[in-house]
């Protein structure tokens, strides 16, 4: 597991905790850029990338399809305290990445992850996308939101 | 990815390079990428991602646009590769460029050499080469020929340093000064930025000069040289424009100021830069403590300058008005009885009476 942030905050120090409890390899990298060279490393070992929308959404959001192509899974953590910017929201959930909003829907994703449910279909581009993937994103985001779904 | 119909290319064992960000920023003959073997990321994270999955030899990093995160890019760069990193440098970029590849104690340097833009990419994919020559400024020359053998360019390379370099002091020109300011000025317009510029002259140099001969004369040039460029920030851009006159322009590096872009505004506002005002007090310090040993026992204590600061935008908005307004400030400061430096503004001040 490759997690993104700054490495002496709670959300860094207790993911990779949690991925250590769980005997995962956790890498901490204190920004996209290095995120993106372990990415490079991987050589095609499966992982997931949990990161902060701040570190995750650098450069227009290329991390995202970055990991995509590498059919990598991406969770990313909303800073409430900031402005997430609804173009890296937008930019995450085309790309397939979950939307989470605190460490304990984070560790789910782990957990989810590691019960082999967590990795997405490969996809060439975002336009790539299923509708049902479309869908569950966007039920992410209205639970979020606090909002009811309509479905 | 090589052309044979490419006079220039290849040298002796051409290595794979990666080109990451805007090269057309970098090279004269970026449209022509294709002929020679390099593999272009415009995207920094692309860049990343192929350094850490490819074989090269080079990586040149476009540094245009990328200042604010440059540390963290450099990193991450090093993490996946052990290709030389060879940063592509504007002019005004090169102090910046020059710290990057000067390792601080017990750290990594970020990058191994670096190269003044624009250039060709026939003499990039040369000289970047490992065993190559690093950190030789090219100056901009557009017009140099595409077919340029590899000792002929050393020795333009060469002509080049010594073009921009004043051999006395080892500091950089009037030439260079007064190009770098003017780009400095271009780049910082308009972001809030600050840039300032230090004119100052060794009081009396004409007298030591009489007294003590030309061989003395030139030696308290080069000791100033050498106070002066431990006195500022690593930077910041000093250079002997004529005489014993020498400048200083200082810039609000972006690359440190990362992260902190509020309070560089907010210290933008302030009338002069504080830093550039401690720098220069730091200055007239050490040349009062300076021992000059070549006077014999009169050499203590007696050297002394005497300067005008003037600020962009506030005091001017070209380099020909900045060095005017700073000259004015210096001439005033002679005026008002030496070893002082005084701030261009309503009513001028000596920086020694500012807090």
């Amino acid at each position: 597991m490759i997690v993104v942030g700054d490495p002496c905050s709670e959300f860094v120090r207790t993911m990779v905790r949690l991925a250590r409890e769980r005997e995962v390899e956790a890498v901490p990298c204190s920004d996209a850029y290095s995120a993106v060279a372990e990415i490079g490393g991987l050589s095609g070992r499966r992982a997931l990338i949990v990161g902060t929308m701040r570190e995750l959404t650098r450069e227009n959001g290329r991390f995202f399809e970055l990991a995509a192509a590498d059919a990598i899974r991406c969770c990313c953590l909303l800073d409430t305290r900031a402005a997430a910017g609804r173009d890296g929201v937008l930019s995450a959930s085309r790309a397939g990445a979950a939307v989470i909003s605190d460490l304990r829907e984070a560790e789910e994703a782990l957990t989810e992850w590691l019960a082999g449910d967590g990795d997405r279909p490969r996809r060439l581009a975002p336009r790539d996308l299923l509708d049902d993937d479309l869908r569950a994103t966007e039920a992410e985001l209205r639970a979020l939101l606090g909002h009811k779904t309509n479905a | 990815m090589h052309s044979t119909s490419n006079p220039t290319f290849p040298p002796a064992r051409p290595g794979r390079i990666l080109l990451v960000g805007d090269i057309r920023r970098a090279f004269l003959d970026a449209s022509h990428v294709d002929r020679y073997p390099c593999e272009v990321c415009v995207n920094v994270l692309d860049g990343i991602r192929a350094a850490a999955q490819g074989r090269f030899d080079v990586v040149g990093v476009v540094m245009d646009g990328t200042l604010s995160q440059l540390g963290s890019i450099l990193m991450a760069l090093r993490k996946g590769t052990s290709a030389r990193i060879v940063l592509l440098a504007q002019m005004h970029e090169e102090p910046i460029a020059r710290r990057l590849v000067m390792a601080d104690p017990g750290e990594e340097k970020r990058a191994d050499a670096y190269m003044i833009c624009p250039l060709r990419l026939a003499s990039f994919c040369t000289h970047a080469q490992p065993g190559e020559e690093p950190q030789t400024p090219e100056t901009p020359s557009a017009e140099r020929e595409e077919a340029v053998p590899a000792e002929l360019e050393r020795r333009i390379r060469h002509l080049e340093r010594l073009a921009t370099t004043d051999d006395l002091t080892g500091l950089k020109n009037r030439r260079y000064i007064r190009e770098f300011a003017g780009q400095i000025l271009e780049q910082t317009r308009g972001t809030g930025r600050r840039v300032t510029l230090l004119v100052f002259d060794i009081d009396n140099f004409k007298h030591f000069n009489d007294v003590y001969g030309h061989a003395t004369g030139d030696e308290i040039l080069r000791q100033a040289a050498i106070l002066v460029r431990r006195c500022c920030r690593p930077h910041d851009v000093v250079g002997r424009i004529g005489g014993d006159e020498f400048a200083v322009v200082f810039w609000d590096d972006p690359y440190r100021a990362s992260g902190d872009v509020e309070r560089d505004r907010r210290s933008a506002a302030a009338e002069h830069p504080t830093e550039a005002i401690s720098v220069a007090k730091r200055f007239q310090k050490e040349f009062g403590n300076a021992d000059l040993h070549l006077l014999g026992p009169a050499g203590e204590g007696v050297l002394t300058i005497s300067g005008g600061l003037a600020s962009f935008p506030r005091d001017g908005e070209t380099v020909e008005q900045l060095f005017e307004q700073a000259d004015l400030a210096l001439l005033d400061a002679k005026r008002r009885g030496k070893n002082r430096i005084y701030l261009v503004g309503e009513p001028q001040s000596d920086i020694a009476e500012i807090e």
